[in-house]
């Protein structure tokens, strides 16, 4: 007896049968390069550990974050490295390098770390990890004695920014929002600040890090930082993606600093 | 009920199964089709707008877009609708004839189609810059591997012919063709050693066969990269050097108009012109070799200049400086340069972030938020109320 009634039966039943094994059988492949790839150990903090040096990557040109005296490297990324390698009980080691070559040394594993001024990037969390953030460079509002706190409290009211920042690309968008919002453009961050403290304006829009430093460099002066940003950048350390294990040693390292106020003593020590 | 359902029910049972058996190949056919079909994104579909002017009252503004990797016709008609509203009447776009000729024997107008048509619809002028080498007129990787840009001497005759075509198909939309681009660096030059007299050599035959293909279309000379360099540099040759050896060689007869790039860096816009500085008055250099060689009249499209306020980056300035350096270089040019018809600014806005110091060019973000770079020129090119 005939097993299929036409040979057209018999063809198409086997073209079904050879496409399913075959879609199977990539199945079964992928399967396999996938859990080779994503469980295999992660022995990233006993490579670290073995080695005894935890060896980061910094753009050493980008004050006060990391900077070159001579053959000594110091600055706010610095000081925040030692520190986490301290906690983790290893040496560290700073790899000096341009801002664009940093995350090509982390992927090609010829730094452990990036503590750079590094904004979160979400277009690269397929490859890397970012810890907590450590400093919020973003862009906030200053005012005699901290009156204002956010933007929607300035209608009627004058606020300096520097001309062509993103304070002033905020700024603009505000005007839009509220009734009246009187602009004032700067060529300087520091003169919008200076036109708030001399009560030309009533706030100024500018980044986190020259607002510290200006009122570090006047501290007569009544200007205060509003708690929460306008704009948000905040900047972390960055390791690689299959280096979990590090990673959570460097983000547990990074709360307790947090915790126990030595990352604010380091903020304080850099930026006033 | 329940009964007329069920009856309802198995009698469509059975007619799905009589067509099943009988007309299955056809049937799952059908179905595989409408499976294709809806994997492929949908259009996006532009509506129809009427044709549009550019309202200006400087007309040398310019704007380099970056429409050769945009894929949505919806980002490169914002992106063009900007353009003519900040009131910049022209733009300079690379078509890389890579993708225009994937093979000796086909052309796939259909990106460049999509980007002039929109262009026009907007009223505004293009310049076109052509190049990268396509696989076809390159060695065999295997035997010798090259760069995008390596084009062997007996190759030029094909390249010659792409930028025919190009002139041919869009006559009267694109007046302006740059056969090149930078071909004084050794990486624009595909690695080669760069040769003024080899260029020329190049530029003639486009020349040549562009304006047979074309009569009105201006070709520009290639804009050379404003460079230090000496004669036999390690990177390239002198921007300045260059140019004098392509008019030695006879080069001036085989360009109508000269295109040229000149870049501020740090230096504001009037800093005197030095052999030995590069800002922005760089290019009255040029000019003088030209006057030399009694082509002082021949217009000119400076079709990459700008100055950048990347927050990390060496040849960067403050944001403020940006905008004022920019709009002094604008007031400079339409005063002083009376040859320069066209100051285009790299760039209006990239398709995705660069992540390093370019973001630090655009005049628009990646999501379409003007910075106030781009209101401010916008109010000067409009005429409205005087920038601060």
């Amino acid at each position: 007896m005939r097993r299929y009634p036409t040979c057209n039966a018999a063809f198409f039943h086997t073209l079904r049968r050879l496409l399913a094994s075959v879609c199977c059988l990539f199945l079964f492949v992928q399967s396999v390069r996938y859990g080779r790839y994503h469980f295999r150990p992660d022995l990233s903090w006993e490579r670290v550990q073995t080695r005894g040096v935890l060896i980061v990557g910094m753009d050493t040109s980008y004050a006060p974050f990391a900077v070159m005296y001579g053959d000594d490297i110091r600055g706010l990324d610095v000081d925040i490295a030692l520190e986490v390698a301290r906690r983790l009980g290893l040496r560290m080691q700073v790899a000096p390098m341009g801002v664009d070559g940093l995350y090509d040394a982390l992927h090609s594993g010829i730094v452990d770390a990036l503590i750079s001024a590094l904004p979160f990037d979400p277009f690269r969390t397929d490859m890397f990890l970012y810890t907590r953030p450590y400093f919020d460079s973003g862009y906030f509002l200053v005012s005699r004695e901290g009156r204002y706190q956010s933007m929607s409290e300035l209608d009627g009211r004058h606020i300096a920014v520097e001309y062509g920042s993103i304070g002033d690309e905020l700024a603009r968008r505000w005007q839009r929002r509220l009734r009246s919002l009187s602009l004032q453009l700067y060529a300087e961050p520091n003169a919008a600040l200076a036109a708030v403290a001399q009560g030309a304006a009533d706030a100024a829009l500018v980044d986190h890090l020259t607002a510290r430093l200006w009122l570090r460099a006047h501290v007569e002066s009544d200007l205060q930082i509003a708690a929460q940003p306008v704009y948000s950048e905040s900047y972390r350390i960055v390791l690689r993606a299959r280096d979990l294990a590090l990673a959570g040693k460097v983000n547990a390292a990074l709360e307790s600093m947090v915790s126990d106020g030595t990352l604010a003593a380091i903020l304080a020590k850099w930026l006033g | 009920m329940t009964h007329a359902v069920e009856v309802w029910a198995y009698r469509a049972g059975r007619a799905a199964r009589w067509l099943w058996d009988r007309r299955g190949i056809w049937l799952r056919g059908a179905f595989l089709t409408l499976i294709l079909l809806n994997l492929a994104p949908a259009r996006q579909r532009i509506l129809p707008e009427p044709a549009q002017s550019v309202q200006t009252e400087h007309p040398i503004l310019c704007m380099h877009t970056r429409l050769v990797d945009e894929v949505e016709d919806i980002k490169i008609w914002r992106t063009l609708r900007m353009v003519r509203e900040m009131g910049a009447p022209a733009i300079v776009e690379f078509f890389p004839w890579a993708y225009i000729q994937p093979r000796r024997d086909t052309y796939d107008w259909h990106h460049p189609d999509r980007i002039i048509r929109m262009a026009r619809q907007q009223g505004l002028r293009i310049i076109a810059r052509l190049g990268v080498v396509p696989a076809w007129a390159r060695p065999d990787p295997r035997l010798q591997p090259t760069s995008l840009n390596y084009l062997p001497p007996e190759r030029y005759a094909d390249y010659a012919r792409f930028v025919a075509a190009f002139a041919a198909r869009y006559r009267g939309e694109v007046t302006h063709i740059i056969p090149w681009n930078e071909p004084n660096l050794y990486f624009e030059w595909g690695f080669r050693r760069v040769s003024p007299e080899e260029y020329v050599q190049f530029l003639k035959l486009v020349y040549e066969a562009a304006h047979e293909a074309n009569p009105e279309v201006q070709i520009l000379g290639a804009a050379l990269a404003p460079t230090l360099e000496p004669e036999d540099g390690a990177n390239g040759m002198s921007d300045l050097i260059y140019l004098r050896r392509m008019y030695q060689a006879g080069g001036g007869a085989y360009f109508d108009a000269l295109a040229v790039h000149t870049y501020g860096f740090t230096a504001p816009p009037d800093e005197p012109p030095s052999p030995e500085r590069l800002n922005f008055r760089r290019f009255e250099l040029l000019l003088e070799i030209m006057r030399e060689f009694g082509d002082g009249e021949k217009p000119v499209y400076i079709t990459e200049t700008s100055w950048n306020d990347h927050p990390r980056w060496v040849n960067a300035v403050r944001p403020s400086q940006r905008i004022a350096y920019t709009l002094r270089a604008l007031r400079y040019a339409e005063s002083a340069w009376r040859t320069v018809r066209h100051l285009c600014f790299w760039f209006f806005r990239a398709p995705t972030l660069y992540r390093n110091y370019m973001d630090g060019y655009a005049f628009v973000t990646v999501e379409f938020r003007p910075r106030p770079i781009y209101e401010e020129v916008q109010r000067w090119a409009r005429g409205w109320d005087s920038t601060p």
